[in-house]
């Protein structure tokens, strides 16, 4: 048997990283907390949305009617957010994710089609959910609701089974004995870590539908009391979970063994912070507290993200790993590539956000292009886009100009 | 010095399916519903810059339908199916999709950017599409349509170099630019850009049915065939130079080893698809049926882009990334610009069951007991990737070497075919075989076994699963180990 610390030296790629690991790691752990931040509101959303489908009131068929469709639009959003950590994971982890995924190997191929189907079984309830419609309808979003945990359980496995490598080769080998090649063994599931993602989930959406009520609390082409209610739902919902989420929180991180490590107390304390900010400010009626509150929510995400990345760090330090000596082979046109193209997306956003926001605010159609400011924001997004397409011809043509010296 | 042990993961086999052909399905989904959005946000910006100028609410209409069924098509499919590639290569290569990711991290990340923009305003565009004015919208449409290409002319790169880097610069700089703007880079933009094109005037003709105005219908029409004449043209025109621009490998497989069944069914859908078009410009009227048009659409992407990927694999080979990755997941030479140096001396000299971390204990060191073991276990690293062990599946090795049931030949085969040199009658898309001779005299006998359960199977007209349940006695002669790689115990 290898030892551990050659062991995961070794599986790294012989290409090394090309930029500094520690610029990798900062992305990967804020774009993981954007998309958990939309899987949260995909499973607290689809929990609710068929709770309330069973409910005789109709304010809560109607919000069952508002979840589903931000269940939809947050998984489109969940998945193309997750492709970035996904990305950055496979980068400086990848002795990590490589192998914990082909342990169970079948279980990753698994994943997108459970998804796929989850997401037109969302779809047909999303169509079909009327005030009068059948209750046998709810079969729809359990079975879909079922299969994005199926999806969430097979995402836990490979992030928990990384934390183990010096039970991997006896995992995969029995011992020694033999090679488990047909990829269904699962060797390593933690409850209450699965269970942090589905409580963080409540608290997440609990506060969103919070922010909801706020956003469209101007509204005049709204039932004004409906979508207060709706944000004392999300109260109720949010202040229950947060109690549960920190201690769970502090449940998993004793099971594991790293409860006394000051990042874990600094992030789970932050979590705790927000859920007694939620109680304290339940009554208050100012307008800053419950966008603050949404804030708070997605930094109680990026908050997880970081304990979840110092549990990785702290495992791998027993055998004197780190990220951080990964072997670097600099190049810096590859981050130029990237945070150019990351700018000209930011000028897209900047203009989209705008109109968004101050559309989604008023009754009737918003005249977006006779507003200076949206104008301005569009046609720097327009000459951002442009540029970038010069930019990146223009390379092309010079790189491929340099060839024949070759 | 050689090192002990190599970064080789844990193997994944799917019995009488292939890992490959997982791959296969998954990519294959993607690359029909990615072409087919490209070419549609092509289409969207189109028709809401014709809609707006000529203020017709009829086009406005359709392009609203026309974006929920891409949303809940294209953007489903084909937003899971990408990052299903990465999924279903981690499983199945993972040291090939791990050297394209260190290679092209910030290419992806940039990929990225344009497809949380592209799905975002897929979503945007629909549900704001009556709450903002049609300016803003056809605004964001062309947004749309740029990033949309904008993830196509990304991945393109990181494609091109998968099927080499064209030349020996990228080796010796190890740059990323290098690597990204290869020789094959632009002629498969062209290419594949000409053909979304196409497709979008496909899906232009399938609205255009539902048109009722009839000059409008009329004038949509022609500007749709004739785009899908102009596309078909500029996609055969990129098409001979993205040829000329392949490895001499490769055009050596693509002259003698591809089957001409591939290259004809291509060229006979593009032609077919040109006179389509040919005889809409020339008789608008006769574009009458959607299901039509669908069916049409199905079959081109079925005849036209599943045996081009197809191709575009087989012409790969040997090797899954850049000229220096071989299928199998060895590192097959040295890349000095990213400090890579072959494996291949160090799994010859120590072999590969014993550099390999995840190779059993009881296999490692080879003896006359553990040697079908150990045969099947160097199978399992050495072939597995492309060949399967079982009757089904992918390129089955008992019909590749159907009847051979005499290790030494089976040996002198592997010798010489997998040996690396042309002029030893290697294969120029086989893998030269890494690994030391006890382990290949080992391979051989194992698949000696291997083939003599298939005839035993064939002859009983029973599966070779249940005659290997049966565990026969080998009747093969086992072939001698040299004194050196014996254990103390058996000297």
């Amino acid at each position: 048997m290898p030892d551990v610390g050659t062991l995961l030296n070794t599986l790294r790629s012989p290409s090394g990283v090309d930029f500094y690991p520690v610029v990798i790691q900062i992305l990967m752990v804020l774009t993981w907390a954007i998309h958990m931040f939309f899987i949260n509101l995909v499973i607290g959303s689809m929990f609710l949305t068929v709770y309330g489908y069973f409910q005789k009131d109709l304010r809560w068929r109607h919000l069952s009617q508002k979840l589903i469709k931000i269940a939809i639009i947050s998984l489109s959003l969940g998945i193309v957010f997750g492709v970035a950590p996904l990305l950055f994971t496979q980068t400086i982890y990848d002795n990590l994710w490589y192998t914990a995924n082909n342990l169970s190997a079948a279980w990753v191929v698994t994943f997108v089609p459970v998804v796929i189907v989850a997401y037109y079984a969302a779809y047909f309830f999303y169509f079909r959910n009327k005030d009068r419609s059948p209750i046998w309808l709810a079969i729809f979003p359990i079975f879909s609701l079922l299969l994005i945990l199926l999806a969430g359980s097979i995402m836990h496995i490979f992030s928990y089974q990384e934390l183990f490598p010096d039970q991997w080769i006896n995992w995969y080998t029995n011992n020694g004995t033999t090679m488990n090649t047909d990829g269904w063994h699962i060797y390593a599931f933690s409850v209450p870590r699965f269970l942090l993602f589905i409580f963080l989930s409540f608290f997440v959406l609990g506060i969103f539908l919070k922010g909801y009520a706020w956003f469209f609390g101007k509204r005049t082409d709204m039932d004004q009391n409906e979508v207060a209610w709706f944000g004392t739902v999300g109260h109720k919902v949010a202040v229950v979970s947060g109690g549960l989420l920190v201690a769970d929180a502090i449940l998993y991180n004793i099971l594991q063994g790293t409860m006394m490590h000051p990042v874990i107390w600094g992030t789970v304390g932050f979590v705790a912070i927000v859920w007694a900010l939620l109680i304290a400010w339940g009554n208050r009626t100012m307008s800053w507290t419950v966008p603050t509150l949404v804030i708070l929510a997605g930094l109680s995400d990026l908050s997880v993200g970081i304990m979840r990345e110092a549990i990785r760090m702290i495992e791998l330090a027993q055998y004197q790993h780190t990220i951080y000596d990964y072997p670097l082979n600099m190049d810096i046109f590859g981050p130029i590539f990237f945070f150019g193209t990351l700018f000209v997306g930011i000028a897209i956003f900047s203009f989209v956000l705008y109109v968004l926001y101050k559309g989604g605010r008023v009754a009737g159609v918003y005249e977006a292009s006779k507003v200076e400011p949206a104008n301005t924001a569009w046609r720097m997004a327009w000459y951002a886009v442009v540029m970038w397409l010069v930019v990146f011809w223009g390379t092309g043509v010079i790189v491929l100009s340099q060839l024949n010296n070759f | 010095m050689l090192a002990d042990l190599l970064g080789f993961y844990p193997q994944w086999y799917v019995p009488n399916f292939g890992t490959g052909y997982v791959v296969a399905l998954i990519a294959s989904t993607h690359v029909l519903f990615s072409h087919i959005s490209v070419g549609a946000s092509f289409l969207l910006a189109y028709l809401m810059i014709k809609a707006y100028r000529g203020n017709h609410e009829e086009i406005y209409g359709y392009v609203k339908k026309y974006l929920f069924t891409l949303l809940l098509t294209s953007y489903i499919m084909g937003s899971l199916t990408g990052p299903g590639i990465w999924f279903s290569t981690t499983v199945s290569n993972p040291r090939g999709i791990s050297a394209l990711i260190h290679n092209f991290v910030w290419a992806w990340a940039a990929e990225w950017v344009w497809f949380v923009t592209e799905v975002a305003l897929v979503y945007i565009l629909y549900y704001i599409f009556d709450k903002v004015d049609k300016k803003t919208v056809m605004h964001l449409s062309w947004v749309f349509a740029i990033v949309s290409w904008g993830t196509l002319l990304i991945i393109v790169g990181i494609l091109a170099f998968m099927m080499s880097p064209g030349s020996e610069k990228w080796f010796v700089t190890g740059n990323i630019m290098d690597a990204f703007f290869n020789p094959n880079y632009f002629p498969q933009v062209g290419v594949r850009t000409s053909f979304t094109v196409a497709l979008a005037a496909l899906m232009g003709l399938a609205i255009a049915t539902r048109i009722k105005e009839t000059a409008l219908r009329q004038d949509l029409v022609r500007t749709m065939s004739m785009a899908g004449i102009g596309g078909l043209i500029f996609a055969g025109m990129f098409m001979v130079w993205y040829l000329d621009t392949l490895p001499g490998r490769a055009k050596v497989t693509l002259d003698f080893a591809i089957p001409p069944a591939f290259k004809t069914v291509i060229f006979v859908s593009i032609a077919v698809l040109a006179l389509i078009f040919a005889l809409f410009y020339i008789w608008p009227r006769a574009n009458r049926s959607t299901a039509f048009l669908i069916v049409l659409m199905v079959a081109v992407l079925g005849l036209t882009i599943f045996p081009q990927e197809r191709i575009r694999e087989w012409l790969r080979k040997p090797y899954i990334a850049g000229d220096f990755l071989y299928v199998n997941q060895v590192v097959a030479r040295d890349v000095p610009g990213k400090n890579i140096t072959s494996e291949i001396d160090t799994i010859d000299e120590k072999g590969f069951l014993k550099v390999h971390p995840f190779v059993p204990q009881n296999v490692k060191t080879i003896t006359p007991e553990n040697m079908l073991e150990a045969g099947r276990a160097m199978a399992m690293i050495s072939c597995a990737s492309c060949h399967s062990l079982d009757e089904g599946g992918p390129r089955p090795l008992v019909l590749k070497m159907e009847g051979i049931t005499r290790p030494d030949l089976i040996y002198q085969f592997i010798e010489r075919r997998l040996s690396g040199d042309p002029h030893k009658g290697a294969s120029p898309y086989m893998p030269k075989i890494a690994g030391s001779d006890e382990e290949i005299k080992a391979l051989a006998y194992y698949l000696a076994n291997l083939n003599y359960e298939y005839l035993v199977a064939k002859q009983r007209g029973v599966p070779l699963a249940e005659v290997q349940k049966e565990q026969l006695e080998a009747p093969i002669p086992k072939p001698e180990l040299t004194q050196k790689e014996q254990p103390q115990a058996a000297r």
